[in-house]
């Protein structure tokens, strides 16, 4: 049936978008948000107009968490699942809020009145944890505090009287807050150095006017002087690696799509985000939209791309709001548009919203996302998105922080660049330090800095009388940092001689409090419902990986337990399709190699030294 | 332009393109590589079970890949059964006999190729499918795409679209028929065959009586060829 045969009561949302299949996670989104839910004669008629069938759309609705195929409605209450907040008791604020909604996550209570969800952070992690209601937030909870705001909004009164009285609620999400607080703990600020999150402190982050005052856009009238090839050079020259987690080097990616010569040619900017433990790309996005729009119009100009996209978490509501509009700003201004400041180059910039599990980060589940499939990675092991990207073409996919460091780049010269970090990692790198740092928040750093000064010097070490036990890169997969190894200076190769990764910005500090095999067991738990699912090591994997260590935190572990986590770890870094499962294990496996004798105790004596996994509680679960 | 490349599989040189798979390169060469979710009517491998994996050195490197995807460009040397392959391939086969115990595909495979000291694994009980897709992908091709590989993660399955009988499905058993472990139940008797829950009645040709499969079928095969519906056979067309 094609669509002018048939009325369709969702048309309006349909026709708001062109018939063509690469739009089928728009209309699904906004079917969401208009209904609550995508129905199933929506995915029908979606599925006519688009002429695809209805089975990949229905995929793709059961694949994504945000989307739904039961009504959600009333107030929608999201509990943060991020790493810091689960530290801070994260379960219990659930528990708390189910047992007070008397709903699970995920489900609308039977009058319709409430949604449970969860949300890896909520970017209020310096006072989690946190649960918002709507827009408003809700920081340092204690159950009977989430109880307490529940039960008012279930009494039906008014939201902001509630927001007024309960102390540590706020409106709107307290932007910044934390590095305003740490103000006044010098070292926080005075051995940060500033490339991307320069225009930070902007009063305006959306004014062109107020950017270009501190030099904005030069660097783009600069490269609008130069050739692509000169302008990848450039980018070679200052050394820039990508900040997605891979390190990969920025000019060789722009090299490469370059010397491609089919057309058209994308750029896509990549703030999917959807490492439980990192709040960067975010702030960036939200305080620097700019940077982000510069450093993409500068790559656009080097491949020869006349539109590029901005894949950008669906959590990040404020992200989007504030991109969107410095990029209808940028094209009043002639920045975009038609004729690049004038330059005749033609370059439009669209903001796609992203499903949001960690999965939809990767490259090759982002493009097919963006082509409205499943996002699901692809097996290649010789097709390159610099030359089958996005819709088959010539793509570079750059990570927002990568993105936003561009601009500084053809301003200052890439010498300049070069002239900070170390030899392997030029520039800055910035990261969100939280968990139990005394000083947490969002900060930029040269290469080179050590894991120590950061953590010590920069955040103030963990609170007093506490000590210091671990440090934890923010991603799911990404391998733990034990005290012996914080003088390593951070760079790419330099933590990579240590077996650690760099993760894409999350750091999170972990003390005695804190049990390593629970914090083990959190992120197998979130790769199980973040993966694709698609192979068996992944999922099959860590189906097992996740029982064997429920089990051990549940005081029920087993002889040998241990070594089944470390030869199911082996096996899937060794056979897993895409890097989430390649690297799925080591959260598992750097930790049995740092904290051996914490692991043994549990398993052999049921003892949890931190106190969390409440192994010797017969009839408790243990922490969830 | 192709360009003819000798590598060796188990100290065997294999002539092969550049470019070509090397699963096919070992099984052109009577080497045998276990496999689950390969198919040759399928054109795309999802390469979703990794069963296939082998141990390759080129350029001086030594790795593990999964032979169905992995295209030969250069000289090198595979092996198919060291040890690490079969602990791997080993450990996989654990995993899916949990994950598909109903499975005898599976469990003979295990059987043979996997290691009995892996034990204790929880079950997915009474679950006979190992979530490969080739269903999924010969319905797309040879079908009617009417079922799909529904959730992500651990919930990963095989679904129509909304758990109701799919409305698209012609009824033509390509699903069922290349399950490599026989998870998609049907019935049939010589009026009608059961599948997804639906019931479609059985075609013959009208000239030599022979049965050619389900009437919506032959409807939905001559749309796709533009031509007019006519219920006869191959033969008698
Ligand atoms: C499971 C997985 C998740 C990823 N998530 C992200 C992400 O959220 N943001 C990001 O920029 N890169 C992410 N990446 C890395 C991207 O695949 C890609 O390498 C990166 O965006 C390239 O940008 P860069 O070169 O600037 O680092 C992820 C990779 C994997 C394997
Ligand atoms: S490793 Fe995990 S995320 Fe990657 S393809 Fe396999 S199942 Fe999907
Ligand atoms: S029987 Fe139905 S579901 Fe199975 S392949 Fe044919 S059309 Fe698809
Ligand atoms: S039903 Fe069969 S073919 Fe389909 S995914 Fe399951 S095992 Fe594979
Ligand atoms: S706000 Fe909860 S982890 Fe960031
Ligand atoms: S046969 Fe190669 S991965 Fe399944």
């Amino acid at each position: 049936m094609t669509p002018d045969t048939k009325e369709s009561r969702y048309k309006e949302y349909l026709e708001a978008y062109p018939p063509e299949q690469r739009y089928a996670l728009p209309v699904l989104l906004d079917l969401q948000d208009a209904f609550g839910y995508v129905p199933a004669q929506a995915t029908e008629d979606l599925a006519d107009y688009l002429g695809c069938p209805a089975a990949d759309l229905y995929a793709i609705t059961t694949f994504l968490k945000v989307l739904s195929t039961k009504k959600q409605s009333g107030h929608v209450v999201t509990v943060c699942s991020g790493t810091t907040c689960h530290l801070r008791g994260k379960s219990q604020i659930r528990r708390a809020a189910e047992a007070a909604l008397g709903i699970k996550l995920g489900e609308t209570s039977q009058d319709g009145s409430f949604t449970l969800r969860e949300e890896k952070c909520l970017g209020t992690c310096a006072f989690g944890p946190s649960m918002k209601i709507d827009d408003a937030y809700f920081t340092a909870l204690t159950p009977e505090g989430a109880t307490r705001v529940l039960e008012r909004y279930e009494d039906g009164e008014d939201p902001e009287d509630i927001i007024a009285s309960t102390p540590g609620a706020y409106g709107e999400r307290p932007l910044y807050k934390a590095r305003e607080h740490f103000d006044a703990h010098a070292a926080f600020n005075t051995m940060q150095q500033r490339v991307v999150l320069a225009g930070l402190d902007a009063k305006d982050p959306v004014s062109v006017e107020e950017y270009r005052a501190h030099g904005g856009y030069e660097g783009l009238c600069r490269a609008l002087s130069m050739t692509p090839e000169a302008i990848v050079a450039e980018v070679e020259q200052s050394g820039i690696r990508g900040k997605g987690g891979a390190g990969f080097p920025t000019g060789t990616k722009w090299r490469n799509c370059l010397n491609e010569p089919a057309e058209p040619k994308y750029l896509i900017c990549n703030g999917t985000e959807g490492d439980p433990g990192v709040y960067v790309d975010g702030p960036i996005m939200e305080g620097c939209p700019h940077a982000i729009i510069e450093g993409m119009a500068i790559g656009a100009l080097a491949i020869g791309a006349e539109e590029g996209f901005l894949y950008v978490r669906s959590g990040y509501g404020k992200a989007r709001e504030r991109l969107q509009a410095a990029i209808d700003a940028a094209l009043e201004a002639g920045i975009l548009g038609d004729s690049v400041m004038g330059s005749g180059h033609k370059l439009y910039l669209r903001i796609v919203r992203s499903g949001g599990q960690y999965i939809c980060g990767e490259t090759t589940a982002l493009m097919s996302s963006m082509a409205g499939k499943l996002p699901e990675a692809r097996a290649s092991y010789t097709v390159h998105s610099t030359q089958h990207g996005l819709f088959d073409q010539p793509t570079i996919l750059n990570n927002a922080e990568t993105l936003a460091a561009i601009p500084w780049i053809f301003r200052e010269g890439a010498a300049a660049f070069r002239a900070i970090g170390t030899t392997g990692s030029t520039g800055t790198k910035v990261f969100f330090l939280t968990g139990r740092a005394a000083n947490q928040g969002i900060l930029e750093i040269p290469f080179g800095t050590t894991l120590r000064q950061l953590v010590f010097d920069m955040g103030g070490g963990v609170a007093r009388g506490h000590s210091f036990k671990a440090l934890l890169p923010g991603g799911p997969s990404d391998s733990v940092i034990p005290e012996k190894l914080l003088d390593t200076p951070i760079g790419f190769d330099e933590l990579a001689q240590q077996g650690v990764q760099m993760g894409s910005g999350g750091m999170v500090v972990l003390d005695e409090r804190d049990c390593m095999v629970e914090m083990a067991r959190y992120h197998i738990d979130f790769l199980c419902a973040q993966s694709c699912g698609k192979c068996t090591p992944c999922r099959e994997g860590l189906r097992q990986m996740s029982a064997i260590l429920k089990r051990i935190c549940d005081g029920q572990g087993r002889a040998g337990d241990l070594e089944m986590l470390e030869r199911l770890g082996d096996v899937m870094t060794d056979t897993a399709l895409c890097a989430l499962g390649q690297s799925a294990a080591n959260p598992v496996l750097s930790s049995m190699r740092s904290f051996r004798d914490e692991w043994e105790e549990h398993v052999r004596d049921h003892h949890c030294r931190a106190g969390v996994c409440r192994c010797d509680a017969l009839s408790e679960g243990g922490a969830a | 332009m192709s360009e003819e490349l000798t590598i060796t599989i188990d100290g065997k040189p294999c002539t092969c393109e550049r470019g070509e798979y090397l699963y096919d390169i070992a099984k052109r060469n009577g080497i045998f590589i276990p496999t689950m979710c390969r198919n040759d009517e399928i054109p795309e491998h999802r390469a979703s079970c990794r069963l296939c994996i082998v141990e390759i050195s080129e350029g001086g490197r030594t790795r593990i890949v999964t032979s169905c995807v992995y295209p030969v460009l250069r000289e090198c040397e595979v092996r198919t059964s060291t040890e690490r392959v079969k602990n791997d391939r080993a450990m996989l086969l654990a995993l899916l006999h949990a994950r598909a115990p109903q499975s005898d595909a599976i469990a003979q495979m295990n059987d043979a190729l996997g290691d009995p000291s892996i034990e204790g694994f929880v079950t997915v009980d009474g679950e006979k499918c190992i979530a490969c897709g080739l269903c999924v992908q010969a319905c797309d091709t040879l079908g009617a795409s009417a079922i799909s590989m529904i959730n992500n993660g651990t919930e990963k399955q095989v679904a129509p679209p909304f758990d109701m009988a799919p409305k698209p499905c012609i009824g033509c058993l390509n699903c069922a028929r290349v399950c490599p472990v026989d998870a998609i139940p049907y019935e049939e008797d010589e009026y009608v065959r059961s599948i997804w829950n639906r019931n479609f009645t059985i075609a013959y040709c009208e000239s030599c009586g022979k049965a050619i499969g389900t009437a919506a079928e032959v409807v939905h095969r001559a749309h796709e060829n533009g031509e007019d519906v006519r219920f006869l056979c191959d033969d008698c067309k």
